[in-house]
């Protein structure tokens, strides 16, 4: 069995934040001291809940800060992301981190209406904007030409031949980042 | 099945991981899972804040269960996390 750590991340004040924020960092630190094998972020916006909202560049700094635990997410809240956006900011952090990251994604709670509305979005569609946003994330890493016409995402990257972002750490099998689904209740298990 | 190394539930007890796990397995048998991404690799953040003793732990594992994901209380501070950090790692066996 191997045991990870996640982060909670709370503030419950504005005021609050830049003392929560650095003291995540520490947290992360602590973890990796004590041998955990991952540290996981959240991402929940606009509350306080996870005071760092959006989980990437926060870990970033986890990636400096620290040199061998792997970093996770618990998850990326897909429905809210532009894939090749994010394509590109996860590859720069898998070779910020030696390929230490953990893609865990996920389509954003319901119970947050808020969250989908903030971006312009609404909740009923957004285990839809999740596949397709996976599907075409996971293509931009690939290499190959991309030129995607979805329900609601369109895309036409030139061909470079290497993928949105490299992978040196695991160029040799060419794999990006393992990616991870999630689920809080046995019906969300699918193919 | 086809896209990802693992699945992650969060907030799961011994038996609604069993349920999931069994729910992934089925799933797995209506799909080709490419022999690229490997086992399927199973991760759970249990309900509650207590670090789980080896008989939960072993039960975890026993329904399939790779990762356990755990979180510290969110009223810690800085020093309790610390100490959180340093004698879990002592409970669980951690190497460092």
């Amino acid at each position: 069995m191997r045991f990870g750590w996640l982060t909670l991340g709370h503030s419950p004040s504005p005021e609050g934040d830049y003392t929560a924020i650095r003291d995540l960092v520490t947290e992360a630190c602590f973890a990796e001291a004590a041998g955990f094998d991952g540290i996981w972020l959240t991402e929940h916006n606009f509350t306080g809940e996870s005071v760092y909202c959006d989980p990437i560049p926060f870990a970033s700094v986890v990636a400096a800060r620290t040199q061998r635990i792997r970093i996770g997410f618990a998850v990326i809240q897909l429905a809210l992301r532009h894939p090749i956006r994010l394509a590109t900011e996860l590859a720069l952090l898998d070779n910020l981190s030696d390929g230490r990251i953990d893609v865990g994604v996920g389509h954003g709670t319901n119970y947050n209406e808020y969250e989908f509305v903030g971006y312009g979005l609404r909740s009923d569609d957004s285990r839809e904007r999740m596949e397709e946003t996976l599907e075409v994330m996971l293509r931009a890493w690939t290499g190959e030409p991309l030129v995607h016409q979805g329900s609601s995402i369109s895309s036409a990257c030139p061909s470079s031949g290497r993928g949105l972002g490299s992978f040196p750490i695991r160029r040799s099998g060419a794999l990006p980042p393992p990616a991870a689904r999630s689920a809080s209740a046995a019906a969300s298990a699918r193919p | 099945m086809t896209q990802g190394q693992g699945w992650y539930g969060f907030g799961m007890d011994v038996e609604e991981t069993r349920k999931s796990v069994a729910a992934l397995g089925e799933a797995g048998r209506k799909s080709e899972r490419p022999a690229a991404l490997g086992k399927l690799e199973i991760s759970i953040t249990p309900p509650g804040f207590d670090i789980p003793d080896k008989a939960l732990q072993d039960a975890y594992a026993g329904v399939g269960v790779d990762r356990l994901i755990l979180r510290p209380r969110p009223e810690m501070d800085a020093s309790a996390l610390e100490r959180f950090a340093a004698e879990t790692g002592r409970s669980l066996g951690l190497a460092h």
